[in-house]
């Protein structure tokens, strides 16, 4: 999951959970650059498929948005 | 707290009628119904203004309410009612302050929509005077003068919310203003300065909402979207400091009445320097968009009440959803620094009583009081009159729907009722469990 | 008024056949109270009569509570029962059990039944929403006192009474909440609450958060460069219209929308109907809710296998828990189907 709400989510029963951005825009940030956003959120996503192939045995954080 | 007393004039009123003179003589409120429409819809945004009378549980129905605002004008101390926005900003909460009880003053009417969706529409609600609405708001005892506007064309939200403020504000001020030569019912001198006992110091915890033109709320006339936690003195609610504003609103909206008559507020008050020392309120907005700003709020919340000697501290809630979780963040902060804290809230458990109740919570907060499930449906019979337009409007993402209420309803949740999630703590809803 | 015809199901224990090694007694029907029932037929008084005792061995019922229950059905209809009383249990665990699913078998002759036993007895959880289930000692040392709640509690249920709130009634709720009016405005409530707090003496929340369920993490993708991944979001992203009108708030329903063939949701082409958030941002770009861009460039280099070629949308706002369960296993179920390994879920 990718949620600004992270540390709720993983409180609440999801496993692998990335930090996203805001809760209007998770994967994105409005106030950079197009090129600083969508470096943003190719790392949002990479994080993602990163945390898929973690193996993890209980609820856990991953710094998504730097 | 410190010596900031204030006098408040109660004037009790009895009747409310339309007449010749807009005055008040032996407990009656009599309202010239012209010279009140032209003092409401002079501003731009209206097309014009509908004069209401409805009297304390009349069978009416009530539609698309924005505000509800108790007449209170100043007439001693510095200011005026409701600074920085009918008044400068001038400090208010001392002197004396009158205040017509048994009356209030409602806005309300069909908000353009303009396209509008999602989180930002003017929520079409209802409230009914009569009948088992009654008891899930606040006004049922009262006499309202309904302020039901048409709007002008080419205006923009903005504009809406801005003259529905100052209309509803106006008319309270001018309706108090009538009491100035009357004896008042009683007066009150509300004195919170620290008691000579050592009494368990408590702080409230006063959450609003405040996200757009659409959920507003405003300190001495400031726009508090940005608002970071900051101490309020409890006078300075009693003069209009804090008001509602915002377009339409649910069921857990807070209007200017809540504010002005908020139960926690006036039951601290009530026994202060008796059973405890009302140390002063902590204003603060949730819905921060950024998980870090919850945590700074939750922070600030606790150090301010640690800064003020707190005991204990008191959370009510502004708003529905992510906003629990500001509140949730400084009642643990405040446990693990042993301040003991108490919140009010109500439960989202599905229409059946049996889901997970909040969005959010933390194991420290072990002192909670339920006003009640606000997704149970609400089954509210036919009301002899509408005052107001007969369908109310639903399903803003697709466009929206009339959904008649000249007839018995039954809504799908309470959020649609106005003051049905009880935010304050005035009304005796509770949950029981069966 | 008449005396109420009583049937007490006691084990045999209770039922003076024998201890443990009595564990697989049948069941049995006798006539008038036996051993606690003449407790409760004191308790009773005039207003009941234990017209009969039914007998059971622990183990037999606990092991097959199919045949138990059918067992008890039948001697029920047969004694013309006005109420069940069962137990009480204590803390025995398989007695709890018995006890429970006679009174649940009542129940469903409607014939109104109670049984009580301990807080930590499984037959509470298991049967607190079938039958009424008053709370009991650990041990009979609290037999005599819980008799006659039981037989109070009877009398009630015998001459069809109304049966009140948990809380106020003394048993166990069924875990569902209803609102009400009740005596004490909730400021009032919540200040009276704090006092107590504050002095350090006992106080009663209002509300309890249940346990919340945590599933076992899924074991990693074996590898993530062959996997099929889908996408899926909570943010309320529809086509522009929302044509399928899904709700902006208390979901009930997901969709799911072809990206075959798409780089990216296009601005204008897409918009948030989503009521819990400010969509401003999301409207102007719904990859900052649904990053189709980025999971494309990133699929192109070859970091997954490939995309299920539709993403899936609900509203997360006010959505009750028991529809998001539903609803993630027709997904998670949908998805599986379509071979599915992995997901990407974004929220708002």
């Amino acid at each position: 999951m990718i949620t600004a709400l992270g540390p709720v989510a993983a409180d609440l029963g999801a496993n692998r959970v990335i930090r996203g951005v805001k809760i209007p825009h998770p994967c994105g940030d409005p106030t950079l650059e197009p090129a600083g956003d969508h470096a943003l959120r190719i790392g949002l996503v990479r994080a993602a498929l990163g945390a898929l192939g973690e193996k993890i045995d209980k609820a856990t954080l991953f710094r998504g948005a730097s | 707290m410190s010596a900031k007393t204030l006098e408040l004039g109660t004037f009790d009123v009895a009747d409310v009628a339309f007449g010749d003179r807009t005055a008040f003589a032996g407990g009656k409120l009599t309202i010239a119904r012209d010279e009140i429409a032209t003092l409401a819809s002079s501003d731009p945004a209206f097309a014009g203004v509908e004069v209401m009378l409805v009297r304390p549980h009349e069978s009416v129905r009530i539609p698309q309410i924005t505000d509800v605002i108790e007449p209170r004008a100043k007439s001693g101390g510095t200011g005026g009612v409701f600074p920085g926005l009918l008044s400068a900003v001038e400090p208010v909460g001392s002197g004396r302050t009158d205040r017509l009880r048994g009356v209030a003053v409602v806005t309300s009417g069909p908000v353009p929509w303009l396209g509008a969706k999602g989180l930002f529409v003017p929520h079409d609600s209802v409230l009914d005077m009569a009948g088992p609405g009654a008891d899930l708001q606040p006004y049922a005892n009262l006499h309202l003068v309904v302020l039901r506007f048409t709007f002008k064309d080419g205006v923009d939200h903005e504009g809406y919310e801005r003259g529905l403020l100052l209309a509803g504000e106006k008319v309270a001020r001018a309706l108090a203003l009538t009491a100035r030569d009357a004896a008042p019912s009683s007066v009150e001198h509300r004195d919170l300065s620290r008691p000579a006992a050592a009494l368990p110091r408590i702080v409230y915890a006063y959450q609003v909402q405040s996200q757009g033109v659409f959920m507003r709320s405003r300190l001495y006339g400031r726009v508090l979207d940005e608002l970071q936690p900051t101490l309020v003195h409890p006078n300075e609610l009693a003069d209009g400091a804090l008001t509602a504003g915002g377009l339409g609103g649910h069921g857990v909206k807070l209007h200017t009445w809540m504010h002005q008559n908020n139960a926690v507020v006036e039951h601290l008050v009530a026994a202060h320097g008796k059973r405890w020392d009302f140390a002063g309120i902590v204003l603060h907005r949730g819905h921060f968009y950024l998980y870090e700003d919850k945590q700074r709020v939750g922070l600030r919340i606790a150090e301010s009440a640690t800064l003020l000697g707190a005991n204990g501290v008191v959370f009510t809630l502004g708003g529905a959803g992510n906003n629990v979780t500001e509140v949730m963040l400084a009642i643990q902060e405040c446990e693990r620094r042993g301040i003991k804290t108490v919140l009010i809230t109500w439960e989202h458990a599905g229409p059946d009583g049996s889901d997970y109740p909040l969005p959010f919570a933390v194991p420290e907060a072990v002192a909670i009081v339920s006003t009640g499930n606000l997704d149970e449906p609400l089954a509210l019979p036919k009301m002899d009159r509408v005052a107001g337009d007969q369908a109310i409007r639903v399903r803003p993402e697709i466009g929206g729907v009339p959904y008649p209420i000249d007839t018995a309803i039954t809504l799908e949740r309470r959020t649609f009722y106005a003051g049905a999630a009880n935010p304050i703590g005035f009304g005796r809803s509770g949950s029981v469990e069966s | 008024m008449a005396s109420l015809r009583v049937v007490h199901y006691v084990n045999q224990f209770f039922g003076r056949i024998g201890a443990e090694e009595a564990g697989d007694h049948p069941f049995t029907v006798r006539g008038g109270p036996i051993g606690p029932g003449i407790g409760l037929q004191k308790e009773l008084g005039d207003a009941g009569q234990v017209v009969a005792t039914f007998i059971c061995g622990d183990n037999r019922a606990a092991t097959d509570l199919e045949a138990f229950g059918a067992a008890v059905t039948a001697a029920l209809r047969e004694q013309r029962a006005d109420v069940l009383v069962a137990g009480p249990a204590f803390n025995a665990g398989r007695y709890g059990l018995a006890c429970g699913e006679a009174c649940a078998r009542a129940a469903a002759l409607g014939i109104p039944a109670v049984t009580a036993m301990n807080a930590e007895n499984p037959g509470v959880d298991l049967y607190r929403a079938k039958t009424y289930v008053l709370p009991t000692t650990p041990t009979a040392l609290g037999m005599n006192e819980t008799l006659g709640r039981l037989a109070r509690f009877a009398i009630r249920l015998g001459r069809h009474e109304v049966i009140g709130a948990a809380a106020v009634e003394g048993y166990y709720g069924k875990g569902v909440h209803r609102t009400a009016i009740l005596d004490r405005p909730a400021a009032e409530r919540a200040l009276d609450m704090l006092v107590a707090r504050m002095a350090g003496q006992k106080f009663a929340t209002e509300l309890t958060l249940p346990a919340v369920e945590h599933v076992a993490p899924a074991a990693p993708l074996a590898d993530v460069a062959s996997a099929r991944i889908a996408l899926i979001t909570t943010g309320g992203i529809v086509p522009k219209g929302n044509p399928d009108g899904l709700k902006q708030s208390n979901s009930t329903e997901w969709r799911a929308y072809p990206i075959a063939g798409l780089e990216q949701l296009e601005p204008g082409k897409y918009e948030s109907i989503h009521s819990g958030y400010d969509a401003s941002a999301a409207n102007s770009n719904p990859n900052y809710v649904m990053p189709l861009d980025a999971v494309r460039e990133l699929q192109h280099a070859h970091a997954f296998g490939d995309l299920d070629e539709r993403y899936i949308v609900t509203t997360g706002v006010g959505t009750a828990v028991v529809e998001a369960r539903r609803m993630g296993r027709e997904i998670a179920a949908q998805l599986k189907e379509r071979g599915v390994n992995g997901v990407i879920l974004t929220a708002t």
